[in-house]
């Protein structure tokens, strides 16, 4: 009896605070070295959409993406570019199939993420906030305001 | 490079491409990818004389008008130099044919220049670089009062260099093109052997976050095919745009093709417009398209007009159906879109296609 006392407070603790967690923020992240870190919203997203794929300098940009089964992908490419995976994908296929560009590398998870930037000094990538550390460099913040979409997952 | 393959034989070149897919992804060290596509459709139309001259779709259903599959092979060979072939199989009467569409050597020269020598894309269209790549574009094929203009001739042997600059929040690149092309076409009924050893031009494009603009100039001397007739060179002009704004997107593009007077018959121009919404997995869009010409002296023009309404619906990223009603309209005593001057001047086409990529 005692212990379902303690269960039920912390079940109903958990229920209230899962939704919360699932949303957690989005932060698009870099090298520590990359000196690109006054970039706009706009300059960001014409980078993760492949239209800006070079520094003015002339230095190649890479992105690195997340899996394609990651719901971080789906969540990150609806809040920051308001374009649907499908579409991502229907832009990323352009380019390849015109010899422009090829798609992003795709990672399992954060920490592959991270580990990637370290050897990729204009790199970016994204991952949740709550794995943010000093290994890498924050550039911009995404609210997450909807839950996920529950069709076409990958 | 041109093969027919027979069914058969189409199988087996597609288990072995696959087969090498798996290759090239066991050895991460080559740096070699491989992609593809491929699209397919059941079509029909209420009017026997067949319509469009690379589909030669009729009032029979039809499953191989818009099959195609392509694949594409990716090396780094070093820091600044990299190699891409691009392997279409498509339908060709009764058997597949199958092209290197593309084969070339790119090699980047500073920082912002790329030289490419090779098998490359003719750059008429906005989407020559992807006409068969279906997941690029919404309609299940591009509108044939525009792409084919020039014969559907889709690739040349030559090279380009290519600038780009990004000015403010515009990404621009120039390209200059040379080379030649050497072509079996079929215009109506006849087959023309179609080489040209002089051919050159730019493509200029502006590509912001909403926006690409697109305008291609391009001359070629044309091969005297009719006997008695000095063609002399052609011009071909192409002038697009694709904006879009939150989930609407207009596409649009205007081409002209001009040849000496002589042979003024030639000379014909083509639009099309289309609106596209997304919602969810749905791009539901309707298209309008017009081609008209100068007086023919061979009395064979393609003046026309379309409206096409459908829809594309993504089953998964990769993959996306498109279901679409076509009303075609052939100016009366014009060939139009048709392949020979119909009895019937117009048609309504129902087509139904699967396209993916992988």
């Amino acid at each position: 009896m005692k212990s379902l006392r303690l269960i039920l407070p912390l079940t109903i603790a958990l229920l209230i605070l899962a939704p919360s967690i699932s949303r957690s923020d989005i932060i698009i992240i870099t090298h520590p070295d990359n000196p690109m870190t006054n970039l706009d919203k706009d300059q960001l997203k014409r980078i993760f959409l492949g239209v800006k794929r070079k520094r003015a300098s002339g230095e190649k940009i890479t992105i690195i993406d997340q899996f394609k089964n990651n719901n971080i992908r789906k969540e990150f490419y609806r809040e920051f570019t308001g374009k649907s995976v499908a579409q991502i994908n229907s832009r990323w296929a352009g380019l390849l199939f015109s010899g422009k560009a090829s798609p992003p590398q795709q990672v399992l998870n954060d920490q592959a993420v991270k580990a990637w930037l370290q050897t990729h000094p204009f790199g970016f990538g994204y991952i949740h906030s709550s794995n943010v550390d000093p290994s890498i460099k924050e550039v911009m913040k995404i609210k997450i305001k909807q839950a996920p979409p529950t069709t076409n997952s990958n | 490079m041109r093969l027919p393959l027979r069914s058969a034989t189409f199988s087996t070149f597609t288990f072995v491409l696959f087969g090498l897919f798996n290759v090239s992804h066991a050895n991460p060290l080559t740096q070699t990818t491989l992609s593809g596509f491929m699209s397919t459709s059941v079509t029909t139309s209420n009017n026997e004389t067949p319509l469009f001259q690379d589909h030669q779709i009729t009032d029979r259903v039809n499953f191989r008008a818009d099959s195609v599959l392509g694949v594409q092979i990716d090396s780094i060979i070093d820091e600044k130099t990299r190699f891409s072939s691009q392997l279409i199989a498509r339908d060709s009467a009764d058997q597949f044919d199958l092209n290197a569409e593309w084969l070339y050597i790119a090699r980047t020269i500073g920082s912002h220049l790329e030289l490419r020598a090779g098998r490359l894309r003719t750059p008429i269209y906005l989407y020559s670089d992807t006409i068969y790549v279906g997941v690029t574009y919404p309609w299940v094929r591009t509108p044939e009062e525009v792409y084919n203009l020039f014969a559907n001739i889709t690739r040349y042997s030559g090279l380009d260099l290519s600038y780009d600059i990004e000015i403010g929040n515009t990404n621009n690149n120039l390209r200059f093109f040379v080379g030649a092309i050497k072509e079996n076409i079929e215009v109506g009924p006849i087959n023309i052997n179609f080489e040209s050893n002089e051919m050159y031009g730019f493509e200029a494009t502006s590509s912001t976050l909403n926006n690409h603009a697109r305008v291609m100039l391009m001359q070629l001397r044309v091969p005297s095919f009719i006997v008695g007739i000095d063609i002399g060179k052609a011009q071909v002009i192409s002038v697009a745009d694709r904006f879009s704004l939150n989930n609407i997107e207009l596409i649009t593009e205007y081409a002209y093709r001009r040849i000496p007077q002589d042979a003024g018959s030639l000379t014909s121009w083509g639009w099309y417009g289309t609106i596209a919404y997304t919602k969810n997995d749905y791009t539901p869009y309707i298209t309008l398209a017009l081609r008209d010409s100068a007086k023919s002296i061979l009395n064979i023009t393609r003046d026309a007009n379309s409206v096409t309404v459908g829809t594309k619906y993504h089953l998964n990223p990769n993959v996306a159906t498109k279901c679409e009603l076509q009303y075609v309209q052939a100016k009366q005593g014009s060939q139009g879109v048709f392949t020979v001057i119909p009895d019937h001047n117009n048609a309504v086409l129902a087509t139904v296609a699967i396209t993916a990529r992988f």
